[in-house]
């Protein structure tokens, strides 16, 4: 498969949000506000890409009883050693993000790309299919961060762009779009429409 | 998957299926991880470890109302003007050899310009949450009855709602207000939305703050939090 095919089927037709329904959690969690949605994006991009390359040059030695297991201490180390990174160069993001960078363990997207595509394909389609995996999430969780943090909280990564004359006309910020039943239907709205615009039919 | 599956079988899959591969495996596998992990644990630690002390220096200062933002600045401004103490629960100086347990740690704020000036007295503050332990820098003046800011450094709430308490505009809320009525601690109510509706706000307008809509035991938290705490330097200020 060439890489382009792969980005392809990764962002839009077999997006890991809208068509394989995976990774929901987090992107109800972390929605409130884009730059947690964007910062989470990029940390799960991160760890899906080098994770499916590491395990795909290991995928000859790897017994195949074990391999789940094999796949999550890979995982789980990957982000062990992400967490102490930030911590170390880039604390202020390691503060925003939290407990959401050990989440990102549990992610399905993580072990459903290391199982389904890295232990079946040579490293550097791996790596481009994890990059393209992330972007996909990454996307769904933008689209729906926006939305609650202009409807929520009237800004935009926390600077105000609902004009202060709105709210003296009446206009206040709705508290149901920042809880996560909110996030929940928006995520259906969203599977739903890019379904109806004919993303994928389903897995190939 | 299929394509893998088929290679195992082409390929007899006799050494995968075996106990001792996999036993050994996992043991090379698990020492490698190990070794990883602690290495760069401790490789990162020195700096791991400062990055926490700087933020919780900017914290003390923050609480203070002196920000500041690079790391340098944080530092030095804390050895100039930050001189920490530990206080009995009887509110007696206790010197740093004559440690008791149970010590109770308030940072001494001087003044940029004179340093025989004191401009607040800060010390630690602890709430619950919804989700989570609020911790925070909680600074008052010189009687320990009016506040002059706070400052929340570790909770786990949610994002946009209960975490809008380590916001500025949140934590300024408090400057200038009152702890104490009458010599009696009564503490800071968080309001449900603007302060000004508050039913009380007539009598008791220097106790009450702005709140967060959505975060009700957050606000909560913070408001029980700000009843309770104060009392343990009660005597301290009252000497």
């Amino acid at each position: 498969m060439s890489i382009s095919k792969i980005m392809k089927k990764s962002i839009w037709t077999s997006n890991p949000i809208a068509f394989q329904v995976l990774g929901v959690c987090s992107a109800l969690a972390v929605t409130v506000q884009l730059k947690s949605g964007l910062v989470m994006g990029l940390a799960l991009t991160f760890v899906v890409s080098g994770s499916n390359v590491i395990l795909s040059i290991m995928r000859h030695y790897i017994p195949h009883r074990i391999r789940i297991i094999v796949e999550l201490a890979v995982i789980s180390s990957f982000v062990s050693v992400l967490d102490l990174f930030l911590q170390a160069y880039f604390f202020d993001i390691s503060k925003t993000l939290s407990v959401f960078v050990g989440l990102i363990i549990t992610n399905c997207i993580v072990m459903g790309r290391a199982e389904a595509f890295a232990l079946a394909n040579d490293p550097i389609p791996s790596f481009w299919d994890g990059i393209g995996n992330g972007t996909g999430y990454a996307l769904v969780l933008i689209a729906i961060a926006s939305f609650r943090e202009i409807f929520g909280s009237g800004s935009l990564f926390e600077i105000q762009i609902i004009p202060e004359s709105f709210y003296d006309m009446g206009y206040s910020n709705n508290g149901l779009v920042l809880l996560p039943p909110s996030a929940f239907i928006l995520l259906g709205l969203i599977i739903w429409s890019l379904k109806t615009l004919g993303g994928a039919q389903g897995e190939e | 998957m299929s394509q893998y599956i088929k290679l195992m079988i082409e390929k007899g899959d006799i050494l995968m299926s075996n106990n001792t591969y996999t036993v050994v495996f996992t043991l090379v596998m698990c020492t490698l991880i190990s070794f990883t992990l602690a290495g760069t644990s401790q490789l990162l630690q020195e700096k791991r470890v400062l990055n926490r002390q700087i933020d919780m220096q900017k914290n003390i200062l923050n609480a203070a109302g002196k920000n500041f933002t690079r790391s340098d600045e944080i530092q030095e401004a804390y050895r100039n003007l930050v001189s920490p103490m530990f206080i009995s629960s009887e509110g007696d100086v206790l010197s740093t050899e004559n440690q008791e347990k149970g010590a109770l740690e308030i940072f001494k704020i001087k003044n940029n310009d004179d340093s025989t000036k004191i401009d607040a007295y800060v010390y630690r503050v602890l709430g619950k949450g919804l989700w989570s332990k609020l911790h925070g820098f909680l600074a008052v003046n010189s009687t320990g009855q009016q506040v002059i800011g706070l400052a929340f450094f570790d909770h786990g709430e949610t994002p946009g709602l209960g975490a809008e308490i380590e916001k500025k505009w949140f934590c300024d809320n408090f400057v200038g207000k009152k702890l104490y009525k009458d010599n009696k601690l009564v503490g800071i109510t968080v309001a449900k939305g603007k302060a000004k509706n508050h039913p009380s706000y007539k009598s008791m307008s220097n106790h009450i703050v702005d709140g967060i809509s959505g975060a009700t035991i957050t606000s909560k938290g913070v408001e029980k939090m700000l009843s309770k705490d104060p009392l343990k330097y009660h005597n301290f200020f009252n000497k």
